[in-house]
């Protein structure tokens, strides 16, 4: 190729590439920095482990002994903090004295994703994560700041749910207790969390299924925590993730504070008998029967989003003489969605009847023996409860039919039952104004608790007194009530 | 004499003949390499720095033309190439560049050739979840290692650093970084 060719050629693509750069130069005016988006977050995902927004109730868990010398468990321990599934090794009267009261909650997740509309998984957050937190209010997951989590961003579309994989679940205070010539002994329970062996339980396989996922089909494969379906409950139903804001926060809320009780169960494992107690989250919503071990559906949780900046806030006065829960829920909504009908749904389903105890392999005569004896304890059981209380057999006719609308019903209302997305906790005796942050704009229906919560329970039909004023119509700049008042939102 | 001028100068001629075959031949060596090429390399590419952090290694390949300058050493060429740079959540990078080069070769006479090469050129990225397109400028400098193999085939080795620039974007923090490596196959035409 002789040298003239060659230059008018190589002078052709040097004008072609200069050309090229020029004109990327002058399109990337207004274009977005490519690099820097792939690195940023625009989705920031905040955990909290209260049933409040912010300004959560303090910790209130009451001290497990009545003295110094521990001599006897607290009258208000024995009520609140132990669930009515102890039956063995009640603590009753100065017995089988050992429990201790829980330090930590520690909490494994595996992933998340978010489900969109047209229901395909999105692996926003696909890194496994360990959290350990103190049951004190100087944690940020307890005290209404919350803790963020790892994840990467999605593209904008509409999401409806979040998936959490929960792996683990533990707390520490699990005691076993041996029969021994004194009596029961107690020796610490020990469980792995993060690789290392810790004196902890892990609850969490408990949760898997509830009593009702039992007497079911899709008990079999039902899954309650692996994924844990959150949905996103907005004021539209859902939640439009946009990128034209700098950021949105997603909160997702598990409900812990206050809320932790102790369970038993029994345990034969390496031939030697043993009654284990261990803490978990209350039995208010799905009620946990003694000889039980699933402890399912009381998992519960609440995840909203909204972008700062783009929020506004509602304030007011609890002029009333009680500490209370002050909650928000979209306007017009029914607010029994968010209380109990009774202080325990299962015990007033007329068809909860006794479940047969289940054939397992005895590794010792005693253990075999104390099958036997439950089983014609189950019969005693289920002879006083079957026909009065449940038409099951007896007719024919209706056979099965009252057993199946009822136990539908308690589906209907445990299944169905939800935790308010913006609640806050205010006690008058320390300040009696109140103030709900971070409220995506929309109506909202204003009710505040007329009791004071008691530890370990949700509230119930009826305990919730409406604003006279609703809707509170909340923007940016502010929040109007039902008769134009913009300045407090006042409970008299 | 005339007899003797006849009879010597082929002899000469043919002297000279077989002096300038090898010549030749030496010259044709270094012609081969120095004719216009063209052909393509595979390997890994790795993204380097904070993208790094947030896309993975993958394989990658592209095609290539080389021209000589009229001084043999140096070389004028034109690179193309794809890359998609995937990750264990939804992030992913889809890079194409397309950038003309100087290459350098040592100027040493031994079987393998060695070259300095350095350009400019755009590149078009694409990412995800976003689902953005941008055309950006780029830089590159690299290095490579080629083995003649025959007058038509040349196999090679190249490693090569690419330099994504957003920075007269507004809102930019960072530009890319981007290391080629690879195998690469090209032919004297």
């Amino acid at each position: 190729m002789n040298g003239s060719k060659f230059n008018i050629l190589a002078q052709r693509v040097l004008a072609l590439i200069t050309a090229t750069i020029t004109m990327s130069l002058f399109s990337g005016c207004g274009n977005k920095p490519l690099l820097t988006e792939l690195e940023t977050n625009k989705l920031l995902i905040i955990i909290k482990g209260t049933y409040e927004s912010n300004s959560p109730q303090p910790w209130s868990l009451p001290a497990i002994c009545s003295d110094s010398a521990c001599s006897s468990y607290s009258a208000d321990h024995l009520n609140l903090v132990r669930d009515d599934n102890i039956k063995i090794c009640t603590g009753d009267n100065g017995t089988c004295l050992g429990d201790v009261n829980p330090t930590a909650f520690m909490l494994d997740i595996a992933e998340m994703k978010l489900v969109s509309k047209s229901l395909s998984h999105f692996k926003f957050s696909n890194n496994r994560q360990t959290f350990a937190f103190s049951l004190n209010d100087a944690e940020p997951f307890f005290n209404g700041f919350g803790t963020m989590m790892d994840n990467d961003d999605v593209p904008a579309d509409v999401y409806p749910a979040v998936l959490v994989y929960v792996r683990k679940m533990l707390m520490d205070g699990a005691i076993k207790f041996v029969p021994s010539g004194s009596g029961w002994s107690p020796s610490s329970v020990w469980d792995t969390f993060a690789e290392k062996a810790l004196p902890s339980f892990n609850f969490n396989q408990y949760q898997v299924s509830s009593h009702y996922d039992k007497l079911r089909l899709e008990g079999l494969y039902l899954n309650r925590v692996y994924p844990l379906i959150i949905p996103i409950r907005d004021y539209m139903e859902s939640w439009v993730f946009n990128k034209k804001f700098p950021y949105t926060v997603l909160e997702i809320r598990f409900v812990v504070k206050n809320f932790v009780k102790k369970y038993e169960y029994e345990n034969y494992e390496n031939n030697s008998y043993g009654v284990i107690h261990y803490y978990a989250f209350s039995d208010s919503l799905s009620d946990v029967d003694n000889d039980e071990t699933v402890i399912g559906g009381n998992l519960l949780t609440v995840a909203r989003t909204y972008t700062p900046g783009f929020v506004g806030e509602i304030r007011g006065a609890n002029n009333r003489a009680n500490a209370a829960h002050i909650i928000a829920i979209p306007a017009n909504e029914d607010p029994k969605k968010y209380t109990l009908s009774s202080a325990s749904v299962r015990k007033s389903n007329n068809c909860n009847i006794p479940q047969m105890p289940g054939e397992t392999y005895a590794s010792s005569i005693s253990h075999q023996l104390d099958i036997k004896l439950r089983t014609e304890k189950f019969k005693v059981d289920w002879n006083k409860k079957v026909p009065s209380s449940c038409m099951y057999l007896d007719n024919i006719d209706n056979a099965g039919k009252a057993y199946v609308q009822n136990w539908d019903s308690y589906a209907g209302e445990t299944e169905g039952f939800m935790i308010p997305t913006l609640a806050v906790f205010n006690n008058p005796a320390v300040s009696n104004s109140y103030i709900i942050e971070n409220v995506s704009p929309g109506s909202y229906d204003l009710y505040i608790s007329s009791v004071a919560p008691t530890y370990g329970q949700l509230y119930k039909d009826g305990e919730f007194i409406k604003y006279q004023y609703c809707p509170v119509t909340v923007t940016t700049t502010g929040f109007t009530d039902a008769i134009g008042n913009s300045s407090s939102i006042d409970f008299p | 004499m005339n007899f003797n001028k006849r009879f010597y100068i082929p002899i000469i001629a043919a002297a000279v003949m077989i002096c300038q075959v090898s010549a030749f031949a030496y010259k044709e060596r270094k012609d081969y390499f120095a004719k216009p090429q063209i052909g393509g390399w595979f390997g890994p590419v790795t993204p380097l720095g904070l993208i790094g952090k947030k896309v993975e290694t993958n394989l990658g390949g592209g095609i290539f033309v080389r021209f000589t300058f009229p001084y043999q050493f140096l070389k004028f060429g034109i690179d193309s190439s794809y890359q998609q740079f995937k990750s264990k959540g939804v992030n992913e990078l889809q890079f194409i560049p397309v950038y003309g080069n100087v290459l350098f070769q040592l100027p040493i006479d031994i079987p393998v050739r060695f070259q300095f090469k350095a350009g400019a050129g755009v590149g078009w990225v694409y990412i995800k979840p976003d689902k953005l397109t941008n055309w950006d400028p780029i830089f590159m400098a690299g290095f490579e290692v080629s083995f003649p193999a025959g007058r038509l085939v040349n196999i090679g080795l190249r490693i090569d650093y690419i330099y994504i620039y957003e920075g007269y974007i507004k809102g930019s923090k960072n530009g890319g970084h981007i290391l080629n490596t690879g195998v690469q196959l090209y032919f004297n035409i």
